[in-house]
């Protein structure tokens, strides 16, 4: 299973990496921006995408809508501090399909990741 | 800047830490540290909106130094750009948890900036007066400084 994160935090993303690592996952695409996530989504063929909100250049919800214009399934997850309600709703409109809240600990991740880990 | 507001950025601070580092923080509300920044590190999030302001974690290079080895799970022993970074996104999800709680005000928040340095000096807004906390966590000493315009809420736009 290939995983794309995209976060412009290399602390996060290495967090994420670790935590992916914890459950068996080690193929990871990294993105250090919104317009890397969108360039990379292009040229890997990847199975989940796990994508920060805030970033420079095109924001997470940017990277997003992106996505969904080729991929309408792909599992596409928020990983953020954007927690208010309307945030939320505005991610699942445009096609988020969950979200994982800033600050998580290595087992809210797992919790959250296991139903989309082959 | 309300009292409620200071106690939910404290909660966020607390919560980020034990979350993110398992880390405990202790808080004096009655010390107020006038010295800003009392540390050589200072992590700056600027926020807008309903309400103009900014948050600051100042460090100690001891503390920054732990958690971003808590962070990234090696040891670091210099300040470089993983620690930096390390110790900009803790601050951003500090300054992300506080801005969730408040859900009488809409607000940005920016990217993290993090300035070190022994004399650098952090400003905030004009009409801005921080308050400041020092605090006492299991990685080492920090204080957080906090301030915000009484801006428009919700209710009375």
């Amino acid at each position: 299973m290939k995983i794309m994160v995209a976060d412009d935090s290399s602390t996060m993303r290495t967090i994420v990496k670790r935590h992916l690592a914890s459950i068996g996952v080690d193929d990871v695409v990294e993105a250090k921006d919104g317009d890397d996530a969108v360039e990379k989504f292009k040229l890997h063929s990847v199975d989940l995408v796990l994508t920060d909100w805030n970033m420079p250049g095109k924001t997470g919800l940017e990277v997003l809508k992106e996505i969904r214009k080729t991929d309408a399934k792909i599992p596409v997850i928020m990983i953020t501090t954007e927690a208010d309600k309307s945030r939320v709703m505005e991610a699942v409109e445009a096609g988020a399909t969950n979200y994982l809240v800033k600050p998580f600990t290595a087992e809210m991740f797992k919790e959250k990741m296991e139903k989309y880990i082959d | 800047m309300q009292a409620e507001h200071i106690k939910t950025f404290i909660e966020a601070l607390t919560y980020t830490f034990k979350t993110m580092l398992d880390c405990e923080v202790r808080h004096d509300p009655s010390q107020k540290n006038e010295l800003l920044p009392p540390y050589p590190i200072s992590a700056v999030i600027g926020l807008s909106g309903d309400a103009v302001g900014a948050v600051v974690l100042s460090l100690t290079e001891a503390t920054a130094l732990k958690a971003a080895s808590i962070l990234l799970q090696e040891e670091m022993t210099e300040l470089d750009a993983d620690a930096i970074d390390a110790v900009g996104e803790l601050t951003n999800v500090v300054a992300g948890r506080a801005k969730a709680q408040m859900t009488s005000h809409e607000l940005s928040i920016s990217l993290p900036n993090v300035v070190t340095g022994k004399d650098h000096s952090v400003m905030f807004p004009r009409d801005v007066q921080p308050f400041t906390i020092p605090c006492d966590t299991d990685c080492g000493p920090l204080v957080m400084a906090v301030g915000l315009t009484n801006g428009r809420t919700k209710q009375n736009k």
